[in-house]
């Protein structure tokens, strides 16, 4: 008999502890309502997949974008003083800040969208990170092309860290829908821009192959203007 | 002797010009006497472009917290996600002004710092609408002492106190009526209905 109610017992006790795991919302409300008064202040979350893994890339890889988005503003700021006037380049670089500035909020929203949160105010330490030092930006246009995708280059870097951190996991840590989404949202977008400024970049450097370079860089500049 | 010394001089200026590959082009020299604005002014606008940067970054992590599952106030959120939009382009805006001034031809890189913020999660939509209505105030304030300092003797600034006051305090002055009313319906609805009066008015946001 003993044995038996060990045995019940320990039925009971492991069968709890599977719905701890696998019916955790359910649980979570069978015990609130049997108490008095619910006093938490959440009962479920969104959270699956492998978002405790991938969060804090997410994370750092927002912060990336941010810290980029008010560099690309002072290098559009820089082309935009009466010495340089250049509205060229000015309108690419501003262009680029947008973009990462509008990035972060999509990422901020999918990150939460996955029942994750956001930091701001701590830099985890990953490849999807970037350092806040700022590069100088008084540089000249060519210098500033090579800035632009090295940059571009760091942000797809850090995108594809958070894709390979996203689908090469065990298999619990695993992310498709995060992978997913960095793909269709992120990494095409990237290749396109990098390839746009390498462009830029040669071009450039071909038309200032010549004594004196200050008309290629207006033509360039013209040109940048209409894209 | 001078003919080969005539010709190696020609020579190495040629080489000279052909050889280098130069990138950065000369400034030219034109005259400054447009330039006028003042460094206490100027120094107060530098201010005030962090300043709104700062406001940005603290409504992205109000946004990014009403944007949390177990929070799920989607009307906050977007709410909050504009005005970290708004903040970021007035900042810009004044950065833009500085340089049509003759302004930020040089200093550029230290700018703008990224910022960090003083909170990241809220008690409940009430007190998101009080910090962000108390964020106003300071940006505000903010305003009023660069336009005092911008329009003190001996040189008044006019053109930019006009545009501090006609464009940015109006938006300060309205934005602020917005939230104080928000916030007013708000409390109201919440006195007796609590979180289902914090609900409903999430969907009116």
């Amino acid at each position: 008999m003993k044995l038996f109610v060990a045995l019940a017992l320990f039925a009971s006790l492991s069968s709890i502890a599977l719905a701890k795991d696998e019916e955790y919302c359910q649980s979570n409300v069978v015990t609130a309502c049997a108490s008095s008064t619910f006093s938490g202040n959440s009962i479920c979350n969104a959270r699956f997949a492998g978002i405790d893994h991938v969060e804090p890339e997410v994370q750092a890889y927002i912060n990336a974008q941010l810290t980029k988005s008010y560099d690309y503003l002072l290098l559009a700021t820089h082309f935009n003083s009466y010495q340089k006037n250049r509205p060229g380049f000015q309108k690419l670089y501003q262009g680029l800040s947008d973009r990462s500035f509008d990035d972060s909020i999509a990422l901020i929203k999918q990150v939460t969208r996955r029942g994750g949160i956001v930091d701001f105010n701590t830099r985890h330490e990953s490849p999807a990170s970037v350092s806040t030092k700022r590069n100088i930006v008084e540089v000249d246009e060519l210098h500033s092309l090579a800035l632009a995708l090295d940059n571009e280059k760091q942000l797809a870097t850090g995108a594809t860290h958070v894709h390979s951190r996203a689908t090469h996991a065990t298999d619990a840590d695993r992310d498709p829908e995060l992978a997913h989404y960095i793909e269709e949202k992120f990494l095409s977008k990237q290749a396109e821009t990098v390839r746009k400024l390498s462009g830029y970049a040669n071009d450039l450097a071909k038309l200032m192959k010549v004594p004196d370079p200050s008309l290629s860089v207006y033509l360039f500049d013209e040109y940048l203007q209409k894209q | 002797m001078v003919k080969l010394i005539a010709t190696l001089f020609l020579l190495a200026v040629v080489a000279q010009a052909y050889g280098d590959f130069k990138c950065s082009l000369e400034v030219p020299e034109i005259t400054k006497d447009w330039i006028d604005m003042k460094d206490g002014c100027i120094k107060g606008m530098r201010h005030q472009i962090q300043e709104e940067i700062n406001a940005s970054y603290q409504y992205l992590a109000m946004g990014a917290y009403f944007s949390r599952d177990t929070v799920n106030r989607p009307g906050f959120a977007e709410h909050f996600f504009k005005a970290a939009k708004e903040e970021r382009e007035h900042g810009s805006k004044l950065v833009e002004y500085l340089s049509m001034r003759g302004q930020l031809t040089e200093g550029v890189s230290d700018l703008i710092n990224v910022p960090t913020v003083a909170k990241q999660e809220w008690t409940d939509g009430a007190s998101a609408l009080q910090d962000a209505l108390d964020l106003e105030i300071k940006v505000t304030r903010s305003i009023r002492k660069l336009i005092q300092t911008c329009e003190s003797k001996p040189y008044n600034h006019y053109h930019l106190v006009d545009y501090l006051t006609g464009v940015y305090l109006e938006e300060q002055l309205h934005g602020q009526r917005d939230l104080a009313g928000k916030l007013t319906t708000l409390k109201k609805m919440m006195v007796t209905q609590g979180e289902l009066g914090e609900f409903l008015f999430d969907k009116t946001l």
